[in-house]
């Protein structure tokens, strides 16, 4: 037992601890006046982290194979390497052009490549690679063409040149601030925005976020430290040449971003240290070192994706598990958690047709939904409840007919337009991101709610901590609403398909929607969730909002819903009460076929019916 | 579970005990990946007779289908076909053994024309092209339709004959077990009485076929036994002759 | 006119780079990064063949097209079938190609090798410009494979079975196709191609290991221009991509050539994101 509780004490330690030992540790490095080659290796493994982490930024967290990093290093080296012989030899004012251009070279390529999703951004972003000679020919006299830019003056700081160890603390520094830049921007809830997009683009734009956006942010700002990179690099030897940026580099920063663990911070520095040692131990290694890369390549995708970042993941929660670390078990049924009220918003459809190919879904179908009501939508399968829902949310354009939300049109085809507007929904799968605490995935839900920019999560402002405070908050209320305050903490992929429903219901609700759409909310609970659900779904009801629920449930909606509309083949059969529509015999006709005998309803169901239309 | 009107629980073959199930399902569990959605069915199909599986949604009708078609994992129980154990089968494999299964919703290949869409029905028999070609008259004199149609694209053709195309492709690899998932779904009222009246005559050659219907009259008007599931556990079972109240059944549909 | 069979012939070579992505696209919607430097492989089986070992052109085909096929059935093995997502096969089938460029350094060398064709490398006149007979074979190869594939998948049952695997694999699982048999099938055909293909374009290009990722990425754009999956899409965009290079090239200079290319694919993907022949799709929930 001596072993866990000397994890224990470790653990005990915040995980800030040992990034900032390493860092302190290089910090004092040229004190114990090491041979210049171990300064040199420490340099180059670093300025390799910097452009690993920005792999890591857009591989691992924007989930986009852009394999350019090294074309934006190579602008930020050729910023560097001109500016400074223009005379402009601060390394602040390199590092922040060589940033800029990096960032721009970004972003230009950004645009047109995340367009078309996965492919295109990785050919688009390794065509910048083969790009990098060519552009340095064009502009032959600025960049010294194939024979490279030789001659550039030392760096200076404020006025002072720079020592080889200045410039080597100049190097650990820019890392170590880049570094717990990145380290920011995972732990805030743009970190959470990426995971969320990976798992789903749908998903990500129904809380708010607009796919594209979060995209090219995430790989815009991965340019960044690429660029760094470049301005170190340019003033390490003095020299740029094409050598450095060749597809051999790309495919090194590729191999050590995979090698480290690609969803990871200080899995960059790991991996950067394997690869640029492995580089630097021998000729031999160079000729094979293509082999070596395309094998980390290779099976490090293979055993996916973690990388050695990962496997020490694993290994410490497995620790954590022997030392009872770990988080209670999941508990049953929230309590009487009060919601704030919500201000619910009248939607109305009128008159939506919606065909797909030849095949009519919907037609001529109107809808109007109130505040503090729940609208259920029922009918038998196909008969267009999914497609109505999903043209309410803008996932199709509709062929006819218009949509409100307080008289406001919904254009259609914006769907994270629509959801800051107000419409939040739940999943028939629930759709769930993988890596993140339950608890943020609620929080996640936020994501439009007082708008947060990467600077204030880089710097943590007091309104950036102010947000956090409040999205933790705001998610710990409704976890308590949903009865799963106990599992705030546990990875929210392990939950069971009853909580994961409720954990859906959760992360809508925290953005206080106007509409909350509910797509077969119900299905696969056993009836003791069932419950908890109607519960839950009638006190939303009573704070305010507007509830849409599509459900096959036919006992919970005729109990849960004070308006029932009845699709049958795209059109609306019926509407009412529930107790106009259990006693409407072409509803039971249509789902379950025409009958000459009477429709006859449990009693209890009408009863429950009547005792909704009274309350 | 609710104490659900049980006609005849359990599985019975008392219908016709002259002919032994080509089929025989018993206390299937399955579902999709770690999640499961069936619990406990159990059913059997016989040839020349068409076995009717009713219940609402998400009762795990399709999700047994699926299992016995080889698409879903089986997590307990046995599905025995003609003598032998289905599991071991890949499941295009189990195409080849005469096991056919038409899907919801109509999936048909959309950008291939009615005869190439066809001629993929019968894959599994491993003919030439030239081979299968004749065997396309088959499926035209049982729908016409699909003769005039034959080198339009089947995605630009209606919703109903579209479910024609998806059939005559099962049909085309000369199954000996039809399955049919709510083939009626989506389709006006019209059209479902044609396309049962087809199945109702396709069983005459001999054919077992499994249907699962939401439409409890339409199925029950040609079944010949009627199995209800809910919550993935069948509640009633029972050959067609033996019910005689239609509401008990609905009720049972309806979870009640 | 010279410029022009320059452009067609540099254009065939993308063409065929298209192709090869096209048919494993088709068959398992997966893209295959490893493709260009099958055909690299393809090159310096020839070169050997040729001029190392001295067999006649029939063999060194055979020779070429076996040997490369061996080589894309490990690749689907070790790198696509272990892999369920089309996001990491990127990852994995780049690091196969990145293996098969180190090994082809190490056995090769890194100075370009030149690859005969059948033998001679004689100028042609045709049409009042000149070109050599390899760039007409290139041309006529990269037409007829398209044809050809276009037939097969019309006419034969395994091509409409990989066609209707496309379109929805599970329904194509039960009309009896073995899904996974195919998509093997297709990574294997390929890389006979590959081998069929780096005999042709040996003679343009040189077999050289760097080979690889050039001729990747404007496989690419030659298939980003004519819509993924569409065969005769692949071929009108590599020709594109052939005579905007060459174009450049001789008017602008040559290290234009690339970026002209670049340039044509960013218009693509603002203007037309599905290709000039692709297809669009609604998305689904």
């Amino acid at each position: 037992m001596t072993t866990v509780n000397w994890w224990k004490t470790l653990r005990a330690v915040p995980s800030w601890v040992y990034p900032a030992t390493l860092g302190v540790f290089l910090l004092v490095l040229p004190a114990l006046q090491p041979e210049y080659s171990v300064t040199r290796q420490v340099e180059l493994t670093l300025i390799l982290a910097l452009i690993v982490s920005g792999l890591n930024l857009s591989l691992g967290y924007a989930g986009q194979l852009a394999i350019g990093q090294v074309a934006m290093y190579a602008a930020g080296a050729y910023t560097a390497g001109i500016i400074a012989m223009a005379g402009v030899t601060d390394i602040l004012v390199q590092l922040l052009a060589a940033g800029l251009a990096a960032l721009v070279v970004g972003i230009i390529t950004g645009i047109p490549g995340l367009r078309l999703g996965s492919w295109s951004l990785a050919m688009t972003s390794f065509f910048l690679v083969l790009l990098v000679p060519d552009i340095v020919s064009i502009f032959e006299e600025h960049t010294g063409g194939q024979l490279g830019l030789s001659g550039i003056p030392g760096a200076t700081l404020l006025g002072f040149e720079l020592t080889p160890t200045h410039f080597y603390l100049t190097v650990v520094t820019v890392t170590i601030l880049w570094f717990a830049a990145f380290r920011n921007i995972i732990a805030s809830r743009h970190g959470i925005a990426f995971q969320v997009l990976k798992q789903s683009p749908v998903l990500a734009s129904s809380v708010g976020m607009s796919v594209f956006r979060v995209k090219l942010s995430g790989y815009a700002t991965g340019a960044i430290p690429a660029g760094l990179a470049g301005a170190l690099f340019a003033n390490l030897d003095l020299f740029v040449s094409l050598e450095a940026f060749g597809f051999h580099v790309a495919t090194g920063a590729l191999a050590a971003s995979i090698l480290g663990g690609s969803v990871s911070v200080y899995g960059a520095i790991l991996g950067a240290a394997v690869v640029e040692y492995a580089s630097s131990q021998s000729d031999s290694f160079q000729e094979y070192s293509l082999v070596f890369f395309g094998l980390f390549l290779l099976i490090g995708g293979v055993l996916m994706s973690g990388g050695v970042a990962g496997v020490a993941r694993t290994f410490v929660a497995r620790l954590d598990r022997a030392a009872g670390l770990a988080g209670r078990g999941p508990s049953k049924a929230g309590d009487g958690e009060a919601i704030h009220r919500i201000d619910g918003g009248l939607l109305e459809a009128t008159a939506v047709s919606k065909a797909f190919g030849g095949n009519q879904v919907l037609t001529d179908v109107s809808l109007r939904a109130e505040p503090g009501r729940v609208t259920a939508l029922i009918g038998p399968n196909g008969s267009g409840k999914t497609t109505l829902l999903n043209l309410v949310c803008g996932y199709y354009r509709r062929d006819a007919g218009e949509i409100t939300l307080d008289g406001t049109p919904i254009r259609t085809a914006a769907t994270h337009r629509i959801a800051r507007l107000g419409v939040a929904r739940t999943f028939q799968t629930p759709l769930i991101p993988p890596g993140i605490t339950v608890r943020d995935v609620v929080a996640s839900g936020r994501y439009t709610v007082e708008g947060m920019s990467f600077a204030a999560a880089i710097l943590r402002t007091p309104r950036f901590r102010a947000i956090q405070r409040r999205d933790r908050q705001r998610a710990d209320e409704m976890l308590r609403l949903v009865g799963l305050e106990d599992v705030a903490d546990t990875e929210a992929v392990t939950l069971p398909l009853g909580m994961r429903r409720m954990l859906e219901v959760a992360r809508a609700l925290v953005a206080e929607p106007k509409v909350l759409l509910l797509d077969e909310a119900a299905s696969g609970l056993d009836e003791g969730e069932v419950e908890t659900l109607a519960g839950v779904i009638r006190r939303i009801r009573d704070a305010g909002c507007t509830i849409i629920l599509v459900e096959h449930n036919f006992g919970l909606v005729l109990s849960l819903a004070d308006e029932i509309v009845v699709l049958a083949r795209g059109s609306v059969l019926a509407s009412g009460t529930p107790s106009d529509i259990a006693n409407d015999p072409r509803v039971r006709d249509e789902y379950l076929g025409a009958s000459d005998t009477d429709v006859q309803l449990d009693d209890s169901v009408i009863s429950a019916a009547a005792r909704q239309e009274t309350t | 579970m609710t104490s659900s009107p049980r006609l005849k629980p359990g599985v019975s073959s008392e219908g016709n005990p002259m002919t032994d199930p080509l089929l025989t399902v018993e206390h299937l569990a399955t579902g999709y990946g770690d999640l499961r959605a069936v619990w406990d069915v159990s059913f059997q199909v016989w040839p020349g007779r068409i076995t009717v599986l009713l219940g609402r949604n998400g009762s795990g009708k399709t999700t047994s289908l699926r299992a016995v078609a080889g698409l879903n994992p089986v997590h307990g129980g046995t599905m025995t076909y003609d003598g032998r154990s289905l599991e071991s089968v890949a499941a295009h494999g189990r195409v080849a053994l005469g096991v056919s299964y038409v899907q919801e919703g109509k999936r048909v290949f959309r950008t291939q024309t009615v005869r190439e869409n066809l001629l993929l029905g019968g894959y599994s028999l491993k003919l030439r092209r030239r081979a299968l070609e004749n065997e396309l008259g088959r499926i035209y004199e049982l729908f016409p339709i699909l003769h005039d149609k034959r080198d339009d694209p089947a995605g630009s053709l209606s919703g109903g004959q579209q479910q024609m195309v998806a059939i005559g492709q099962a049909l085309m690899a000369k199954p000996r077990l039809l399955m049919l998932d709510e083939p009626s779904g989506g389709l006006a009222p019209s059209v479902v009485a044609e396309v049962m009246a087809r199945v109702s005559a396709l069983k005459e050659s001999g054919l077992a076929i499994l249907l699962v219907e939401q439409a409890v009259e339409a199925a029950v008007d040609v079944a010949d036994h009627v199995t209800v599931i809910d919550i993935g556990k069948v509640v009633v079972s029972s050959p067609v002759g033996e019910i005689d109240d239609l509401e008990r059944i609905k009720d049972a549909c309806m979870g009640r | 006119m010279t410029l022009i069979y320059a452009g067609l012939s540099l254009g065939a070579v993308y063409a065929l780079v298209a192709i090869g992505y096209n048919i494993v696209f088709v068959a398992s919607r997966s893209f295959n990064f490893a493709q260009a430097q099958l055909m690299m492989i393809g090159a310096f089986v020839a070169y050997t063949g040729h001029v190392t070992l001295g067999l006649p052109a029939i063999v060194v085909v055979g020779l070429a097209m076996i040997v490369v096929m061996l080589v894309a059935a490990i690749l689907e093995r070790v790198a696509v079938r272990p892999v369920a997502d089309h996001q990491t096969q990127l990852i994995t089938t780049l690091g196969f190609g990145t293996v098969l460029t180190g090994l082809a350094q190490l056995i090769w060398g890194s100075q370009p090798l030149d690859v005969p064709f059948f033998g001679a490398k004689e100028a042609i006149t045709l049409f009042g410009g000149r070109l050599y007979s390899f760039e007409l074979g290139l041309i006529v190869l990269s037409v007829v494979l398209v044809a050809v594939i276009h037939f097969y998948n019309r006419r034969m049952m395994s091509g409409l079975a990989i066609v209707a695997m496309s379109q929805d694999d599970e329904a194509a699982v039960l009309r009896g196709i073995n899904v996974r048999k195919l998509a093997f099938a297709a990574f294997a055909i390929t890389g006979l191609l590959a081998g069929l293909m780096g005999f042709f374009i040996g003679p343009k290009t040189f077999a050289v290991a760097t080979l690889g990722s050039a001729l990747a990425l404007k496989g690419f754009v030659a298939l980003a221009i004519g819509g993924f999956g569409s065969f005769y899409g692949g071929l009108v965009g590599g020709f594109v991509v052939g005579l905007v290079e060459e174009h450049a090239a001789r008017y602008l200079g040559s290290e234009f050539s690339n970026l002209s290319v670049f340039l044509i694919l960013i218009l693509v993907l603002m203007l037309r994101p599905t290709g000039l022949f692709g297809q669009t799709q609604e998305r689904t929930v």
